[in-house]
C-alpha cells in the first residue's frame, strides 16, 4: 500500500497515494480538471495547457498532469487566470475544428463539446481555418478524419506505447496532421486495427468505419462483458441499441495497461447477425440437414445417449465457460454415466499444467516469458503482448526464455534463446546460488545445471524484482512452477482459454 | 538544395528591432518564430502565434479593426500565462511591449506613425522642388518613376512622378534626391500630413 498524501483541491480534503499526479488526485475527489492531451496511465506532456491550476505558494500556474501530489498542498483549479487560458485554448481549437455538433457521431461524449459548453463558447472569436485534409476510409475498420483532429497526440502515444508504432505527427503547429509512415492509408501501414487509437481519441477524428448513422452515444446501453474469441478474455464494453449490438469498446479501467482489444474482438461482432448463422437445431433426414424443433432435437439426442451409455463421448472446445464445463462434466459422469469427456485443451496441456496460479499483470515489475510467442500482428494472445510492452515502457523488465526468438524479444531486457527446460533448471540453480532457499528435492534436481553469465544476470533481476510473474506455455508450466517455490507467481497460458491468471472478477480455472 | 538556416530567437529579435514600425516588428518576430524556433507542441503558442500573424497582417495591410487589436492583445496575454516554455512567453512579451503606446490604435485609425507600413503611405515627388535630374529613376528598381530628364535644348517635358501602382515603398529613391523632393505622405488619413524625410 503506497503512502497516502493529504492535500486540498478546491477546498476539499483529498487523500491520494504518493506519486499520483493532480489530475488523478482530483478525480479521486470527484473534481474534473479539463485536459485534452493527458492519457491516464501515461506521463503527462503538457501540450494542451488546459490543466493549468494555481498552487498556493507557487508564483505561476502549473500543469496538473505532471505535478505530483505533495503533503499539505493547496490547489485551486478554477481561478480567473487559468479559466481565461482554458477559454483561450478552447477558442483557438474551435477556430480550426469543423463546427459539426449537429451530425457528429461523437456528440454527447466529445471532450471539446463539453469544454465549449462549460466556457459558453458558441463559436470561435478567431479566424476560421479550413484544412481540407483527405479522409482515410479505405479500410473497413477505422476511419480517419484529420479535419476534426485537435492535435492532442493521444493516438500517437497510445500506438507507440503498445509497440505497434504506426502513427506520428507530420509538420508543426497549426497545419500539422497525424499520419502513418509516408502518409499512406492505414491498411498499407503496419496497423493491426486494434482500435486503441479510436478509444483514445477525444473527438471525432478516429472512429469506427461503420459508425455513421447507427445511433447517438446516449441511445446506447453500455454493458460490461468479456470477449470470448480467444484465451485472453479481454474486458469489453458492448454498446447495444434496440437489442442489436452496435459497437464494442475496450472495457478495462482507464489507465490500466490491460485496456486493449484486438481487431477480432472490436469488429468481429457482425457474426452475431450474419445470414449464415444457424439459429435452429437441424436434423439430418435422408442425408439432408433439415431444421427441426428443440423438442424433437433434444428427444433424439437423449435417446441416442441413453442407448450409447458408457460408450458415449463428449468433446468440447477449450473456450467453453468454466461453469459450462462443470455442468458438462456432471452430465457426462452422473447422467450419461460415461468416462469419456474432454476438451481441445488436451491437445497441448493436461490437468496439472492447466491449473495455474493467478497474477496481477498491471503491478508486475518483471515478466518472464517461457515458450510463449504473443504477437499483436499474428493475433496470438495479442492482449498479453500489448500489456507486456506497455509495462516495459513503464519500467518493468522482461526476460524471454524461448528456443526461437519471438517478436517480443526486441523489447526484452534479457533474451535467453535456449532449450526452455534446461534454462529453467539453470535459473532455479542460479537463484538458489544467490541465496533464495528452496526445498531439498528442487536443489538436488538442478544440482548439475550450468549457469551462464546471462542466466546470472537474469537471476539477479529476478531477485531484485518485487512482483515477478512467469507466463508460461502449458508444456513448460510445471518447470516454471518450480521457480515459484523460491519466489514469484507462475501462470499457465493456454491459447484458447484462461490465458490470464487474473486476480479478481474472472478467476478462471479449468476443472475438467 | 541548401536549407535555409533556422534563425535563433536572439537573431530574430535583433532583426525585428531594426524595423521602424512596432507593428512591423511584431509581425516580423511572429512570422520568423513560426518558421523557425517554435516547437509547435503547446496549444497557446502554436495556435496563438498563427492567429496573431493573421491579425497583425490585417493591421499592417490597412484592414485592421478594433477586434483585431483586442484579439492580438488577448493572444499575447494568454500566451504569456499559458505557454509551455520561455520561447513562447518571450514572443508574447515582445508583442506586448508596444501595445500600450497607442501605435496599434493609430494603425487602426489609418496612420502609421513611423511611416513604414506600405498600406498607409505614399511616396510623392514635390514638383516645385524637382530639378529633373533623373537620379531617382535610375535608383528605382521597380520602374515606378516616370519622367524625362530635363534637356536644356528641349521644351515641354514629362514631369517626374511616382507610379503608385508600381511603388513598393522600398525607400531607395529617398537618399539619392539632391533636393529632397520626394516626400512620404500619409494616406487613408483624414488630413494629409507632409513630413520632411530625413
Amino acid at each position: 500500500m503506497a503512502n497516502m498524501v493529504n492535500l486540498k483541491i478546491d477546498g476539499k480534503e483529498i487523500k491520494a497515494p504518493e506519486g499520483t499526479n493532480l489530475i488523478d488526485a482530483a478525480e479521486i475527489g470527484g473534481i474534473h480538471i479539463p485536459n485534452l492531451c493527458y492519457l491516464k496511465g501515461l506521463k503527462g506532456i503538457g501540450a494542451c495547457r488546459l490543466c493549468l491550476v494555481e498552487i498556493e505558494g507557487m508564483k505561476s500556474p502549473m500543469i496538473a498532469c505532471t505535478t505530483k501530489v505533495k503533503e499539505g498542498m493547496s490547489v485551486n483549479t478554477k481561478t480567473e487566470k487559468v479559466q481565461e487560458v482554458r477559454k483561450f485554448v478552447i477558442d483557438l481549437i474551435l477556430s480550426m475544428h469543423p463546427l459539426d455538433c449537429m451530425t457528429c457521431t461523437k456528440a454527447g461524449v466529445c471532450n471539446l463539446q463539453q469544454y465549449a459548453y462549460d466556457f459558453e463558447l458558441k463559436e470561435s472569436s478567431f479566424t476560421r481555418k479550413k484544412f481540407g485534409f483527405a479522409i482515410d476510409e479505405a479500410n473497413p475498420f477505422i476511419k480517419r478524419d484529420p479535419d476534426y483532429c485537435v492535435l492532442c497526440g493521444r493516438c500517437v502515444r497510445v500506438c507507440k506505447n503498445q509497440g505497434t508504432n504506426v502513427l506520428e505527427f507530420m509538420g508543426r503547429g497549426v497545419g500539422s496532421k497525424v499520419v502513418t509512415a509516408d502518409d499512406k492509408p492505414l491498411q498499407e501501414s503496419g496497423c493491426t486495427f486494434c482500435g486503441s487509437c479510436v478509444d483514445a481519441c477525444p473527438v471525432n477524428a478516429l472512429l469506427e468505419s461503420d459508425r455513421w448513422r447507427k445511433g447517438r452515444e446516449w441511445e446506447y446501453d453500455k454493458i460490461n462483458s468479456t470477449c470470448l474469441l480467444c484465451g485472453n478474455g479481454c474486458d469489453i464494453t458492448v454498446n447495444t441499441k434496440d437489442g442489436h449490438v452496435m459497437k464494442i469498446n475496450a472495457g478495462a479501467a482507464e489507465g490500466s495497461p490491460e485496456k486493449y482489444i484486438c481487431a477480432y474482438g472490436r469488429f468481429g461482432f457482425d457474426c452475431i447477425e450474419a445470414d449464415n448463422r444457424v439459429t435452429a437445431p437441424m436434423k439430418r433426414v435422408n442425408g439432408e440437414l433439415k431444421e427441426t424443433t428443440w423438442k424433437d432435437a433434444l428427444e433424439t439426442v437423449a435417446n441416442m445417449l441413453k442407448k450409447a451409455g458408457s460408450n458415449a463421448g463428449f468433446i468440447s472446445t477449450a473456450g467453453i465457460l468454466n461453469e459450462d464445463a462443470l455442468t458438462l462434466k456432471k452430465l457426462a459422469s452422473d447422467v450419461v454415466k460415461t468416462k469419456n469427456a474432454d476438451t481441445t485443451a488436451s491437445l497441448y496441456g493436461s490437468v496439472d499444467t492447466l491449473i495455474s496460479g493467478t497474477a496481477k499483470l498491471d503491478s508486475a515489475d518483471l515478466f518472464v516469458l517461457v515458450d510463449l510467442n504473443p504477437s499483436q500482428w499474428e493475433r496470438v494472445l495479442p492482449a498479453i503482448d500489448a500489456v507486456i510492452r506497455r509495462r516495459v515502457n513503464d519500467g518493468a523488465k522482461l526476460i524471454v526464455i524461448n528456443s526461437s526468438e519471438p517478436k517480443i524479444s526486441s523489447v526484452a531486457t534479457i533474451n535467453l534463446i535456449e532449450n526452455e527446460a534446461e534454462a529453467l533448471k539453470s535459473l532455479a540453480k542460479a537463484l538458489m546460488d544467490k541465496g533464495l532457499s528452496g526445498d531439498e528435492k528442487l536443489a538436488s534436481a538442478v544440482e548439475n545445471a550450468s549457469v551462464s553469465e546471462a542466466m546470472e544476470k537474469a537471476a539477479t533481476l529476478y531477485i531484485e524484482a518485487k512482483n515477478p510473474v512467469i507466463l508460461s506455455s502449458p508444456a513448460m508450466y510445471q518447470a516454471s512452477a518450480n521457480i515459484t517455490l523460491l519466489k514469484g507467481v507462475a501462470v499457465s497460458v493456454p491459447v484458447e482459454s484462461n490465458a490470464k491468471g487474473y486476480d479478481g472478477a474472472y478467476h478462471r480455472r479449468k476443472i475438467l | 538544395m541548401t536549407e535555409a538556416k533556422e534563425l535563433k530567437v536572439e537573431d530574430i529579435k535583433k532583426s525585428a528591432e531594426e524595423k521602424g514600425c512596432p507593428v512591423q516588428k511584431a509581425l516580423y518576430y511572429v512570422t520568423e518564430f513560426i518558421s523557425g524556433p517554435m516547437c509547435g507542441r503547446c496549444f497557446p503558442c502554436a495556435l496563438g502565434t498563427y492567429e496573431a500573424k493573421i491579425r497583425l497582417r490585417n493591421i499592417v495591410e490597412g484592414r485592421g479593426t478594433a477586434a483585431d487589436l483586442s484579439a492580438v492583445k488577448r493572444i499575447a496575454e494568454d500566451m504569456l500565462e499559458g505557454s509551455l516554455c520561455m520561447k513562447g512567453k518571450n514572443t508574447a512579451k515582445f508583442i506586448l511591449e508596444w501595445m500600450g503606446t497607442g501605435v496599434y490604435e493609430e494603425h487602426i485609425e489609418g496612420r502609421c506613425p513611423s511611416r513604414e507600413c506600405a498600406a498607409f503611405i505614399e511616396y510623392r515627388i514635390v514638383p516645385e522642388k524637382c530639378i529633373m535630374c533623373g537620379l531617382c529613376k535610375d535608383a528605382c528598381k521597380h520602374g515606378a518613376v516616370l519622367g524625362e530628364k530635363k534637356k536644356s535644348y528641349k521644351s515641354g517635358y514629362l514631369p517626374f512622378e511616382i507610379r503608385q501602382k508600381r511603388c513598393v515603398k522600398c525607400g531607395d529613391c529617398l537618399p539619392v534626391c539632391p533636393t529632397d523632393a520626394i516626400v512620404i505622405v500619409d494616406v487613408k488619413a483624414k488630413t494629409v500630413q507632409t513630413v520632411q524625410t530625413v
